[in-house]
C-alpha cells in the first residue's frame, strides 16, 4: 500500500496525475502490473513523500512522473501541460548516486553538466556555489571513484541544485 | 508521454518483423551475388548456384575424406593437445606463484611470436610431416589456454583454500578437486579462442606445407582458377568454423552448468 | 499538523524490470571472458635490480636451454642456428637494408589494414550497438561472415586484388574489423541505463545522449577492441605474405627457409616477433590508460 502525504497547500497545482497505470512486458511475454490506478494532485511549494515496502512500485512511479519512462495509461500534467519527455526545471537525485555520476568527468564537470549550454563563467560560478552548499570545495578535480559514497551523494545533490 | 498499451502481441510482432527483415536482407545479398554471377559482370564472382553445386560435390565426393576430414582432424588434435598442455602448465604456473617472476617475461615474448611465422621454422626442424603441422597448430592454440589457466587459477576465491585446509587436503588433491573446477570457466574461455586459432593455423599450414585439406583445396582452386570450387572451400571453412563455435558453446554450457547458476546468483 | 493528502495510492507491487532486450550478445560474453593481458600486466615494474633480475635470468635461461638443445642434438643443428648467430644476422640485416624493406612492408600492411578496419568498423559497431534495428538486420550477415577464418580468404584476395599491398589491406582489414565492431557494439550497448536516465533528466537530446554519454562510456570497450585488432593485424599480415608472396617479412621468412638460409629465417621470425611484441605492449599501455582508471565497467570480448 502506498500513501501520499502533503505538507501545506500553497500555490497552484504543479503536478496532476490522473489514473496513472504502468504495465511491464517481460521478455517471455508476461505482463506485470506495476502501477494500477494512481491519481493525485501536488501543489507548488509542497513536499510529497512516497513510502511503501520494497518492490511496491515507488521507483516506477517516480520514473513515470519524471518522464523517464512512458506510462501505459492515464495522464500526467505539469502546470496543466501533459508531460512530454523530461520536464524543464526538473532535477533528480538518483538512489544509486555512484552510478548516476559520469565516471569520466571530474566533480566540477559533473556538477556543471546541467549547465552545459551556459557560458563558462556562469557555469563556474554556479558550480562553485553548489559545491560550497554541500561542503565539497576543494574536490573539483577529483573523480567520482576517488570519493567516498557520502561524498558522491553530495556531488549528485550539488548537481541537482546547480541550475 | 503516453504510449499505447504494451501487449504481448506487439512485442512478438516486433521481434518477428526484425527477424523477417534480417532474413530478407541476407537473401537480398545472396540474390545480388547470383545475379552478378549469372550476368558474368566480373570473372571473380561465379554465381552462388554453381558454388552451391561445388559444395555438395565436396561433401559427397572423394574430397570429403581427402580434404574435409583431415582438416577437421588436424585442427581438433592440435586443439586437444594445446588444451591439455595449456591447462596443465597454466594451473601449475598459477598455483606455484614463486615461478611467476622468472617465467613471465620469456613467456610474454614467446607468446608474441606470430604463430604463422613459426611454420617455416617447424618445417625446417621437423620436415613437412603430419606431426609438424599438428605441433604448429598446438603451439598457436596453446597460449590462450595457458594464459587463461594461469589467470583462472590465480583468481580462485582464497576462501576455498581456507576451507580445503580444514580438511587437511594434500596439494595434489587441492589442485584436482578445487583449483581445477574453480578455474575451469576461465580455462574454457581460453579454449574457445584456442579453437578459433587452431582452425586458422590448420588452414594456413595446409596452404603452405601440405597437399591435402580444405586450405590446400582453396589455394589449389585459386591457382587453377576454378573459382566456384575456391568459394565452395571458403564456404565450407566458414561452416566448419561456425560448427566448432556452436558445438563448443553447447559443451561449455553443459560443463559449466553450475557456473551459470552461481553467476546469476551473484549478479542478483 | 500536516494535512493528509486525500488521495490514496493503491498499486500492485512486484514489478520486474521490463527486459525488452532481445538476445544480447552471444553467450561468449556472459561466460567467463578470456584473460586480458592488461589485467595480468598491472604489476608495476620496479626499476631496481631486484625486480629486473628474474626476467633477465628467465631470458638467459631460455637462450641457454636453446643452445643446450642444439648441442645435445634434441634440436637438429642443421635446421637451427645459435643465438649469437641469429642476433648477428638480425643486426647486419637491419644495417645493410636486407631486412629493412620487408619490415617496412610489414609495418605498412599492418598499419594500413588496421586503420581501414577502424574507419569501417568503429562507426559500424557503434551504430549497431545503438540502433536495435540495424543490429537485428545485420546480425545474420555478421554471424555468417565472422567465423570465416581470414586466412582462407587469401586466395580470394589474390584473385580479386592481385598480389600487391591492396590485397594485404583487404585481408588484414577483413580480419581486424570484427573485434572493433563487436567491442564497439558491446560498449555502445552496455551503457549504464542509469547514466542515460541521469543525462535525460538533465535535458539531454538524443544527439547529446549519443555524444556525451554513449561515446565516452563505450571508450574502454572500444580501446580493448583496438588492441585486439592490432594484434590480429600483425598475425594476418604475416600469414598473407607467407601464402601469397606479397612483400613483407612473411615473404622474407618463407624465401629464406626455401633457400635453406637458416639463420636468416630465424632472424626474420625474431624481427616480426619483436614487432608484434611492441604492438602488444603499446596496446596494453594505452588500454590501461583508458580502461582502468576512469570507469566502473570494463568490457572485453575476444
Amino acid at each position: 500500500m502506498v500513501e501520499a502525504g502533503a505538507i501545506g497547500q500553497t500555490g497552484s497545482p504543479l503536478i496532476e496525475v490522473e489514473h496513472l497505470s504502468k504495465q511491464y512486458l517481460s521478455a517471455d511475454g508476461r505482463v506485470t502490473q506495476a502501477i494500477g490506478d494512481v491519481s493525485f494532485t501536488q501543489d507548488a511549494g509542497t513536499f510529497l513523500a512516497v513510502v511503501g515496502p520494497s518492490g511496491c512500485g515507488k521507483t516506477t512511479l517516480l520514473k513515470c512522473l519524471a518522464g523517464l519512462m512512458p506510462h501505459t495509461g492515464g495522464e500526467v500534467r505539469y502546470s496543466g501541460e501533459p508531460i512530454r519527455d523530461v520536464p524543464e526545471g526538473l532535477s533528480i537525485v538518483f538512489q544509486e548516486y555512484t552510478r548516476s555520476l559520469m565516471p569520466w568527468l571530474d566533480v566540477r564537470r559533473n556538477v556543471e553538466f546541467p549547465l552545459r549550454h551556459e557560458p563558462r563563467p556562469v557555469r563556474a560560478e554556479r558550480a562553485a556555489r553548489a559545491l560550497s552548499y554541500v561542503h565539497l570545495e576543494g574536490f573539483e578535480s577529483h573523480y567520482p571513484w576517488q570519493l567516498s559514497g557520502g561524498m558522491q551523494q553530495r556531488v549528485s545533490i550539488a548537481r541537482a541544485i546547480v541550475s | 508521454m503516453t504510449s499505447s498499451p504494451l501487449t504481448e502481441r506487439s512485442l512478438i510482432r516486433r521481434r518477428s518483423t526484425q527477424h523477417a527483415v534480417a532474413t530478407s536482407f541476407s537473401l537480398a545479398l545472396l540474390a545480388v551475388w547470383e545475379l552478378v554471377g549469372q550476368a558474368g559482370l566480373t570473372p571473380f564472382f561465379p554465381p552462388i548456384s554453381s558454388v552451391a553445386v561445388e559444395v555438395s560435390d565436396i561433401l559427397t565426393g572423394p574430397q570429403l575424406t581427402r580434404d574435409v576430414l583431415p582438416s577437421l582432424g588436424r585442427a581438433l588434435i592440435g586443439f586437444g593437445v594445446a588444451s591439455v598442455g595449456g591447462a596443465t602448465l597454466g594451473i601449475c604456473l598459477g598455483y606455484f606463484r614463486s615461478l611467476e617472476p622468472w617465467t613471465q617475461s620469456p613467456l610474454e615474448f614467446i607468446r608474441s611470436v606470430p604463430p604463422p611465422a613459426v611454420l617455416p621454422l617447424a618445417v625446417m626442424v621437423m620436415g613437412p610431416t603430419y606431426t609438424m603441422r599438428v605441433a604448429v597448430i598446438a603451439f598457436g592454440a596453446f597460449w590462450p589456454v595457458l594464459l587463461n589457466a594461469i589467470s583462472g587459477t590465480r583468481h580462485v576465491d582464497p576462501m576455498y583454500f581456507d576451507v580445503a585446509r580444514t580438511w587437511k587436503a594434500s596439494s595434489w588433491e587441492i589442485i584436482r578437486r578445487l583449483v581445477f573446477p574453480a578455474a575451469l570457466p576461465q580455462i574454457m574461455a581460453g579454449m574457445r579462442i584456442a579453437l578459433a586459432i587452431a582452425l586458422v593455423l590448420t588452414v594456413l599450414s595446409e596452404m603452405i606445407a601440405a597437399s591435402s585439406g580444405l586450405g590446400y583445396l582453396v589455394l589449389q582452386s585459386q591457382r587453377l582458377f576454378a573459382l566456384d570450387r575456391m568459394y565452395a572451400g571458403v564456404v565450407m571453412l566458414g561452416v566448419v568454423g561456425w560448427l566448432f563455435t556452436v558445438v563448443f558453446a553447447q559443451i561449455e554450457r553443459r560443463v559449466l552448468v553450475w557456473y551459470e547458476g552461481q553467476k546469476g546468483l551473484r549478479d542478483g | 499538523m500536516p494535512a493528509r493528502g486525500s488521495s490514496k495510492l493503491t498499486a500492485r507491487f512486484f514489478y520486474r524490470e521490463a527486459t525488452f532486450e532481445m538476445q544480447d550478445l552471444p553467450p561468449a560474453v556472459t561466460h567467463a571472458t578470456a584473460v586480458d593481458p592488461a589485467a595480468e600486466y598491472r604489476r608495476p615494474r620496479g626499476r631496481n635490480l631486484r625486480e629486473r633480475l628474474p626476467p633477465a635470468v628467465g631470458f638467459m635461461a631460455c637462450a641457454l636451454l636453446w643452445e643446450l638443445a642444439r648441442i645435445l642434438g634434441v634440436l637438429p643443428g642443421s635446421a637451427t642456428a645459435s643465438v649469437p648467430e641469429i642476433l648477428r644476422v638480425l643486426f647486419s640485416g637491419l644495417m645493410n637494408g636486407e631486412l629493412v624493406d620487408p619490415l617496412l612492408a610489414s609495418i605498412q600492411a599492418t598499419a594500413g589494414g588496421f586503420l581501414w578496419a577502424v574507419v569501417i568498423g568503429l562507426p559500424l559497431g557503434l551504430l549497431i550497438g545503438v540502433s536495435r534495428w540495424v543490429d537485428a538486420v545485420t546480425r545474420q550477415v555478421v554471424e555468417f561472415l565472422r567465423p570465416i577464418p581470414s586466412v582462407s580468404l587469401i586466395p580470394v584476395g589474390i584473385v580479386v586484388f592481385g598480389l600487391g599491398m591492396g590485397m594485404q589491406y583487404f585481408l588484414v582489414t577483413f580480419a581486424c574489423v570484427w573485434p572493433v565492431v563487436i567491442n564497439a557494439r558491446y560498449g555502445a550497448r552496455n551503457v549504464d541505463p542509469l547514466l542515460l536516465d541521469a543525462a535525460r533528466s538533465m535535458g539531454c537530446s538524443r544527439r547529446e545522449l549519443l555524444q556525451r554519454v554513449v561515446l565516452p562510456s563505450s571508450l574502454p570497450a572500444v580501446v580493448t577492441g583496438l588492441r585486439l585488432s592490432a594484434i590480429i593485424a600483425v598475425i594476418v599480415a604475416v600469414a598473407t605474405q607467407m601464402v601469397s608472396g606479397s612483400p613483407g617479412l612473411g615473404r622474407y621468412i618463407v624465401r629464406a627457409q626455401n633457400d635453406g638460409a637458416v639463420p636468416e629465417t630465424y632472424a626474420g621470425v625474431l624481427l616480426i616477433s619483436l614487432f608484434g611484441w611492441l604492438i602488444s605492449v603499446v596496446g596494453i599501455r594505452l588500454e590501461r590508460r583508458f580502461v582502468t582508471a576512469r570507469t566502473n565497467t570494463v568490457g572485453e570480448m575476444s
